[in-house]
């Protein structure tokens, strides 16, 4: 029987938690990574007078105790969305193996990166976009609603984006929609009534960075295209364009970020800032989100800073 | 009218994956992915190339939250 001391849920296309299980396995941590992809190849049985949860894997054996357990990497979602048209196999599936994983939280002892509570409030952008703003952050005016706040001017552009990711299945098409940058004009003339939207003052000339933050470490790194700042949503841009540049943050930003951490009980997120001349904007936070590609592309060992995060170092 | 996320939105083919990188094996024990050719982790190997990007792509966590 092996006893973990990290359990590490995650599913197996999420290739970023790879990086991680390398370097417990290069520190001779006991970890165990669990797909959510791979459960019903699993067997598991949690025993609630002991509370331990033994996983039989392949021909192993693993125990993980309320006891034993020291810390948790939760890479997996807090929402459940019905997206797509589901056979009565994969409901059941998806209900039932969702409600299992936000389960894990009887494993009350552990230090959980992020603790799918915590991850569950600070999704919310609304909070979010507050909470930074209280705490000194400038934010861009935002207005959240069905309907369009006053004074928008027809000439003047805003921001328009989803209070929650915009991921849509239309037959065989999948639909995203990015940040997107429209005149009041066209504002004037769309559809809003059926669905709250989050509408913002338009940053520009901006550049963009993404911060992405483990406990003490703040890796900031901006978003260059073809070496410049980027109009609207990076997103939208193609990949071999765009550079990531590791850079440094001014004190009193990075004092607001670890404020913010704080506030929303995250130990780990991957924050949007928006540089405009010397002043920082407040974009949004993620606390569950991608940080793989940094690693590669600018040399940040987030890895690394999660590994030590989860030992407790 | 189509509200204005869906009107704006992206379209794009549902993408065919089946979840396993080319020449890959993951390996329950160690929690990664293996390149068959060197037997070194994906993630760290240049062969295959790791797939790393944003949107429509493998990484998961932001960007399929819920699914």
């Amino acid at each position: 029987m092996n006893n973990v001391t990290c359990l590490i849920v995650s599913s197996t296309i999420d290739y970023s938690t790879d990086l991680i299980c390398c370097e417990m396995e290069r520190r001779g941590c006991s970890y165990l990574r669990i797909n959510r992809d791979l459960f019903t190849q699993y067997k598991i049985n949690y025993d609630l007078d002991r509370q331990a949860m033994v996983f039989r894997i392949e021909e192993n054996e693993y125990m993980v105790s309320n006891e034993g357990l020291q810390s948790v990497y939760f890479r997996a979602p807090v929402f459940f969305r019905y997206s797509k048209e589901l056979s009565l196999d994969d409901q059941l599936r998806r209900g039932q193996w969702s409600s299992f994983i936000r389960n894990l939280i009887v494993f009350d002892r552990a230090r959980w990166i992020n603790h799918p509570v915590a991850t569950y409030k600070a999704e919310n952008k609304m909070l979010q976009l507050q909470m930074a703003k209280k705490i000194g952050f400038n934010i861009p005016r935002s207005f959240i609603g069905n309907c369009l706040p006053p004074h928008i001017q027809d000439n003047n552009f805003y921001i328009v984006k989803a209070l929650d990711t915009p991921v849509f299945y239309d037959g065989a098409q999948e639909m995203f929609t990015y940040s997107t940058a429209m005149t009041g004009a066209q504002l004037k003339e769309s559809e809003l009534q059926e669905a709250p939207v989050i509408i913002q003052e338009y940053l520009k000339p901006k550049i963009d960075l993404r911060v992405t933050v483990v406990e003490n470490h703040i890796f900031p790194a901006e978003i260059h295209y073809h070496g410049f700042g980027i109009d609207g949503d990076w997103r939208k841009k193609d990949k071999e364009g765009l550079t990531y540049l590791p850079v440094q943050l001014p004190d009193e930003i990075e004092y607001r970020i670890h404020h913010l951490m704080d506030e929303l009980g995250l130990r780990f997120g991957g924050i949007d800032l928006a540089k405009c001349g010397n002043q920082y904007f407040f974009i949004e936070i993620n606390p569950t989100g991608e940080w793989g590609w940094l690693v590669r592309t600018a040399g940040l060992e987030i890895h690394k800073a999660i590994a030590d995060a989860l030992e407790g170092i | 009218m189509a509200h204005v996320l869906l009107d704006q939105a992206h379209k794009y083919d549902v993408p065919v994956f089946d979840g396993i990188p080319n020449g890959c094996v993951f390996s329950q024990s160690k929690g990664y992915w293996i390149s068959i050719t060197t037997g070194q982790p994906m993630m760290e190997g240049k062969d295959p190339k790791p797939p790393v990007s944003k949107k429509c792509d493998r990484e998961s966590g932001e960007d399929q939250k819920g699914e």
